[in-house]
């Protein structure tokens, strides 16, 4: 497989998304397909199901709380996430370029997110505090 | 990196994460409020990870 997992959000919008590393030193710049899923429809068992007969099965879970933003180019975030049990295990903050707006190259919508980092130097975000490791490789079990 | 003849925005994420445990919420919503947003969604949801 040329992929470490899927990831199947089940809240708000319901997907299946596929990423994968395009650099083994950070998790800037990925390959990602995201499968929306009709949410009325979707059951966690449905998906659970599907997977096994792929050989698949769950890794972890975590419970996000979000609160996004978008502007022309990019949108920003900042969420909560929870483990299983509701704990609070981490706070993050992202920057993304967005991906319905006709970008021709990467360094194009990496130059919009280096903009956007720049302006929230006045709430504390750096270039420091880039994280490398993705929540995969954080909470894989 | 993609070349221009094979960029695709659709198929590729490309963020910039940050440790947000020293950035107070509240002061990202002033920032994020005061640069007019062209929307906002507040959503929560289980994330499953799936593997091999």
């Amino acid at each position: 497989m040329p992929f470490e997992f899927i990831r199947f959000r089940h809240g708000g919008v319901a997907e299946l998304t596929i990423k994968i590393k395009s650099e083994e030193k950070n998790n800037n710049n990925r390959f990602e397909l995201d499968l929306p899923l009709s949410s009325k429809k979707i059951a966690l068992w449905m998906v659970e199901k599907f997977v096994s007969l792929l050989g698949f099965k769950e890794n972890f879970r975590v419970f996000k709380y979000c609160d996004i933003y978008w502007y022309e180019k990019v949108d920003i975030v900042f969420y909560i996430i929870y483990n299983k049990d509701m704990n609070e295990v981490g706070r993050r903050v992202e920057i993304e370029a967005r991906k319905d707006y006709p970008f021709k190259t990467a360094e194009e919508a990496l130059a919009e997110i280096k903009a956007m980092e720049q302006k929230m130097a006045e709430i504390g975000i750096t270039p420091q505090m880039r994280m490398r490791r993705s929540m995969w490789e954080m909470f894989k079990k | 990196m993609a070349t221009e003849e094979n960029f695709n925005i659709e198929l590729t994420e490309l963020e910039f994460k940050y440790d947000g445990s020293e950035v107070k919420l509240s002061k990202f919503v002033e920032f994020a409020q005061a640069n007019s947003p062209v929307k906002r969604v507040e959503v929560s949801g289980w994330d499953h990870w799936i593997a091999f």
